[in-house]
């Protein structure tokens, strides 16, 4: 495998020139190295084929509820839809997933707070939550309470405890307050806890305790807590092997909500999050405002439950059917007046609207908020459906991003990047696979013309494994995405990031391999991408610390 | 209900079981909390002696000595900023000048240069921004920000300056350190300042008003309350740090040191219960007034959030609810306009406009300039404060500090650095004091004005000593 060293290179808008620096400007050297391989990596042929024997998994750390996690979970087990995480401190972004960071204090101290708020609201029916409202079934309650939010069965140490906290209260209400509080607080609650089993040996492999693979298959699937069926599965020893792991994994992929599960996926992967934050240039764009940015979120959400609904990883890039109101027609190209307040489906043609790519939700997120952003459309190209990493801008480089200016298109104000040495290592890459979505703007509306000349939307990609070639527009682009096996693998890539919540290692390529090739088996089929995700050593299997 | 005159109507109870403080309560601006105001808040219960006993102790010793960090991002325009003349009569120019009404209590630092920033991963606003208040290397890791072959990066290798010193002055009050912000962003290398630890950073709390009830939410409830409140709230404490021990035997190695983490902020918590009811320094201890409750993420309120956390940081500092804090303003790559001194581009782009551009230079001077009369109004805020020794402006020092020099070239040299205040006397002011030495000798000799006698700080390649001429 060749290894590209991109030594130099720039990254946004940029007309360069190095303060200081009088020689010339190493920019884009292509090194002939051999990759390095990381710990526990399996081994290789001579002809750099993997040999899979024996089992390869990495090690791996703790993982804690994220900010969605604690939300879902608690909504699941309280009933509590308030979702007052969103207030913690921050998960930690990496690749593009959110993964649990740091505790502070900080964070400690709103988790308190939290635990009281949703005990003060969760006692208020405690019949309907514990099936219990009076002090002689106490015990009882606290059982189901404590087995449903530690997704395992209350050990009789951990429910004498919550019994004296209970007793601490001055009444039944006040007593089952408290437990909730202590609950919640627990690590048993808070943490992904993944068991390993007494006196194993450092660095040996061993299964996912049940629980803990329980756990794993749920917050993947569903985006929340196992529920009775799931639970009673892992203590009868149902997921120890594979057949009825998968067996359980198909229960749940027919449930209403993997839907929902799948849409934390996206969500995250494809920025979807970010839509109703977009805000735009209120002098050129005042039909922009939070409602319009909100309701394209929503319109996203619905193309993409259907993408999940319709299995084929095709239709994220080429469907046409998309959800539209009164509101946001306009970002369609529509007349609003042949709309109402509810989003609607509607047929596009593939000229105009296909798939995720084109929505204006997406081309709106992926603009300036006064511009179109070939550079910001094509990274998110690279990095999320590619899954390709561009360098940051060096040191010590002036670098200027080109205004708006009268009478140029943007694709002329960009032009210097592709004479600027400087620029060229990196722009290459971006700004001609960016330029074939010129014909949408700032707000995600198409367009004709731009600054009063007819927009020119061919352009080029480069740098892929099958996709490299000329390209005429947006549509031409997005047909062939689907069928390029660089994004397919991407595609897999990054649900696999999302169900471990890390990134892949070298320890995972078989994992990979074997997830890849079910992919293709399937062809393309989303569902049988989750379950070869589930199916994988990595999944199914841990490294004794 | 033992509340101190001109507070609002009885809310205790609902304000303990829904964790916030009922609006209108206790948000009075400069309402006096003296001695005897601490003496009505507790009556003669049994579980505030202690408190008490130990504030005749710490009245006897005179002030504490307190630390608080503030960060603007995207480097600054060295011309403007630094000042002309010499050591003692120098003049400031543009950028500082809003300055000028303290400056007896100014140090401006010249030529104090990043030079962690030339070895370790990262590009120049991830190692500006974790290398600032570390002085170490960023680590490797698998955080966004790297290319198919840069070292892939991760949080800084180290922890901060602030909570180094926390550690050693600010451990027997009820927070180790408060982390405020504004705008500080999701959680990233780029917006991430002060770490705990190795790969610890700590968030800052961008709502005033979460932080106002963090800190003084429960700075006054009835003793007969706080005394239930405590009784259960041990309970539940007690519980959970049983669970946290149960663990040890089941995590592997690793996780239980993280786990472990984990319990000893919960343990913290538990000690801060026992200090509850609030501390409170001399006759000088105010509870702000925040007035109603606004959406902190409005950019356009950008002004008055920080205006917010100015008067939290000095009512905690006051209060002696904590000695050391930082306010992070915006973040690294920070992008907001600031359309209310005529700025309506936006800071991140700004900064990498060419020196010829004089327009852009022009709003990236009124920027800077906004930001220096943030922190001339910290001074303000703590001058107003009267303490044994001075004012609390006296006892304090406030370190300003940014990511980059100049935001266009991204360089790692002539870091804008201004200090404010004297740290109790530590800190020799007034003085405009130009240097060549890395920036971990900076670090060092704060540590130094804060009793914390260090032989380095940081990575040992960047430190050659302390700065000279600084301390008193």
């Amino acid at each position: 495998m060749r290894w590209a060293l991109w030594a130099v290179g720039l990254f946004l808008g940029c007309t360069g020139s190095i303060e200081g620096s009088s020689g010339d400007i190493d920019v884009n050297v292509d090194l002939d190295i051999d990759e390095p391989r990381g710990p526990n990596a399996p081994p290789m042929d001579d002809e750099g084929n993997l040999i899979c024997e024996g089992r390869h998994v990495p090690a791996t750390s703790l993982r804690r509820l994220t900010r969605d996690q604690y939300d879902a979970t608690v909504a699941t087990l309280l009933g509590d839809q308030t979702g007052p995480a969103r207030a913690f401190p921050a998960d930690d972004d990496i690749e593009g997933f959110l993964v649990a960071g740091t505790v502070s204090q900080l964070l400690v101290a709103q988790q308190r707070a939290v635990s009281e708020a949703h005990a003060a609201r969760a006692v208020l029916d405690l019949e309907e939550l514990t099936g219990c409202g009076e002090a002689s079934c106490a015990e009882a309650g606290i059982r189901q309470l404590a087995t449903r939010a530690y997704r395992r069965p209350a050990s009789d140490a951990e429910l004498m405890r919550l019994r004296v906290v209970y007793d601490a209260g001055a009444d039944h209400g006040a007593g089952m307050q408290l437990v909730i509080q202590a609950v919640l607080q627990s690590p048993h609650f808070l943490y992904h806890l993944e068991p390993e089993p007494t006196g194993a040996e450092t660095d040996s492999i061993v299964p996912v305790a049940p629980f803990a693979l329980a756990n794993r298959l749920a917050y993947f699937l569903w985006g929340t807590m196992p529920d009775a069926a799931l639970r009673e599965a892992a203590e009868a020893g149902r997921l120890d092997d594979l057949e009825g792991l998968m067996a359980e994994t198909d229960r749940m992929l027919e449930d209403g909500r993997a839907a929902s599960g799948f849409r934390f996926f996206y969500r995250q992967w494809l920025k979807v999050r970010d839509v109703a934050g977009v805000v735009k240039d209120e002098t050129l764009h005042p039909e922009w405002n939070a409602d319009v940015a909100r309701d394209l979120q929503r319109s996203l959400d619905r193309f993409l439950d259907d993408v999940y609904a319709g299995g084929d990883l095709n239709l994220l890039f080429t469907g046409t059917t998309h959800y539209v109101n009164a509101r946001i027609a306009p970002f369609f190209n529509l007349d609003p007046a042949a709309f109402g307040d509810e989003l609607e489906a509607h047929r596009f043609a593939v000229s105009q609207r296909a798939g995720v790519l084109t929505h204006p939700g997406t081309m709106a997120l992926l603009s300036k908020s006064n511009q179109s952003d070939p550079i910001h459309r094509a990274l998110f190209i690279r990095e999320r459906i590619l899954c390709q990493h561009l360098p940051p801008p060096p040191d010590d480089l002036v670098v200027e991003a080109p205004d708006p200016s009268p009478g140029l298109t943007t694709r002329e104000r960009f032009a210097e990047h592709s004479e600027s040495p400087a620029c060229v290592g990196c722009h290459t890459r971006l700004d001609p696979l960016g330029f074939v979505f010129e014909h949408y703007d700032a707000v995600g509306a198409y367009r004709e013309t731009d600054n009063g000349t007819t927009v020119d939307s061919s352009g080029q990609m480069n740098e892929t494994r099958d996709l490299d070639g000329p390209l005429t527009g947006a549509d031409d682009l997005t047909m062939r995405l689907g069928g390029s096996a660089e994004v397919q693998e991407c595609v897999a890539r990054q649900v696999f990031r999302f169900a471990l919540q890390r990134n892949e290692t070298d320890a995972d390529a078989c994992s990979l391999q074997g997830i890849d090739a079910s992919f293709a088996d399937s062809g393309f089929d989303i569902r049988a991408l989750l379950r070869a995700v589930v199916a994988s050593e990595a999944f199914r299997f841990q490294r004794v610390q | 209900m033992g509340k101190r005159d001109g507070s609002g109507p009885d809310s205790g109870r609902d304000d303990l079981t829904s964790g916030r403080v009922h609006p209108g309560f206790m948000r009075n601006r400069l309402r006096p909390m003296g001695r005897r105001g601490l003496l009505t808040a507790f009556g003669a219960s049994a579980l505030a002696l202690p408190f008490l006993h130990r504030l005749g102790g710490k009245a006897q010793e005179g002030a504490p000595k307190r630390l608080l960090v503030v960060f603007s991002p995207n480097g600054t325009i060295p011309g403007e900023w630094r000042p002309d003349g010499g050591e003692t009569d120098f003049r400031f120019r543009r950028i500082l000048a809003p300055l000028e009404d303290f400056r007896d209590y100014v140090t401006v630092l010249g030529d104090i240069d990043m030079r962690t920033r030339r070895s370790g991963p990262g590009d120049g606003h991830q190692k500006g921004m974790g290398e600032m208040l570390t002085g170490v290397d960023l680590l490797p890791g698998d955080t966004g920000g790297g290319c198919n072959s840069c070292a892939p990066v991760s949080w800084a290798g180290g922890i901060s300056i602030d909570q180094h010193i926390a550690n050693h002055i600010s451990t027997d009050v009820p927070f180790r350190s408060l982390e405020l912000g504004a705008h500080t962003g999701g959680s990233n290398i780029w917006t991430r300042m002060a770490y705990r630890g190795a790969s610890e950073p700590l968030p800052p709390e961008d709502n005033p008003f979460a932080a106002f009830d963090r800190v003084f939410g429960e700075f006054d409830v009835d003793a007969t309350a706080a005394a239930l409140r405590r009784e259960e709230q041990r309970s539940v404490l007690d519980s959970v740090m049983a669970d946290f021990d149960d663990l040890d035997s089941q995590m592997g190695r690793e996780d239980r040191q993280r786990l472990a983490m984990h319990a000893d902020i919960v343990r913290d918590l538990e000690r801060r219960l026992e200090m509850s009811g609030g501390s409170g320094f001399g006759a000088s201890c105010r509870v702000p007034d925040f007035g109603d409750e606004f959406n902190h993420r409005d950019q356009a309120r950008y002004p008055e959030v920080l205006d917010l956390q100015a008067d939290l940081v000095t009512a905690a500092f006051a209060c002696d609810q904590t000695r050391v804090a930082s306010i992070q303003w915006n973040r690294s790559v920070g992008n907001m306009s600031f359309p209310w001194i005529g700025v309506n581009d936006r800071h991140h782009d700004l900064s990498h406009k060419g020196d010829g551009e004089a327009e852009h230079q022009e709003s990236l001077v009124k920027i800077n300039t906004w930001y220096a009369e943030r922190f001339a109004d910290l001074m303000r805020k703590m001058q107003a404060i009267e303490e044994p020794g001075g004012t609390l402006l006296d006892n304090t020092l406030i370190l300003w500090c940014n990511e980059l020099g100049k935001g266009n070239n991204h360089t790692a040299n002539d870091i804008p650095f201004v200090l404010g205040g004297r740290a109790g006397g530590a800190i020799r002011s007034g003085r405009w004091l130009r240097y060549d030495r890395p920036h971990n000798d900076l670090l060092l000799t704060i540590a130094h004005a804060f009793g914390v006698e260090d032989e380095q700080f940081g990575d040992p390649r960047y430190n050659e000593g302390l700065l000279p001429g600084l301390l008193a």
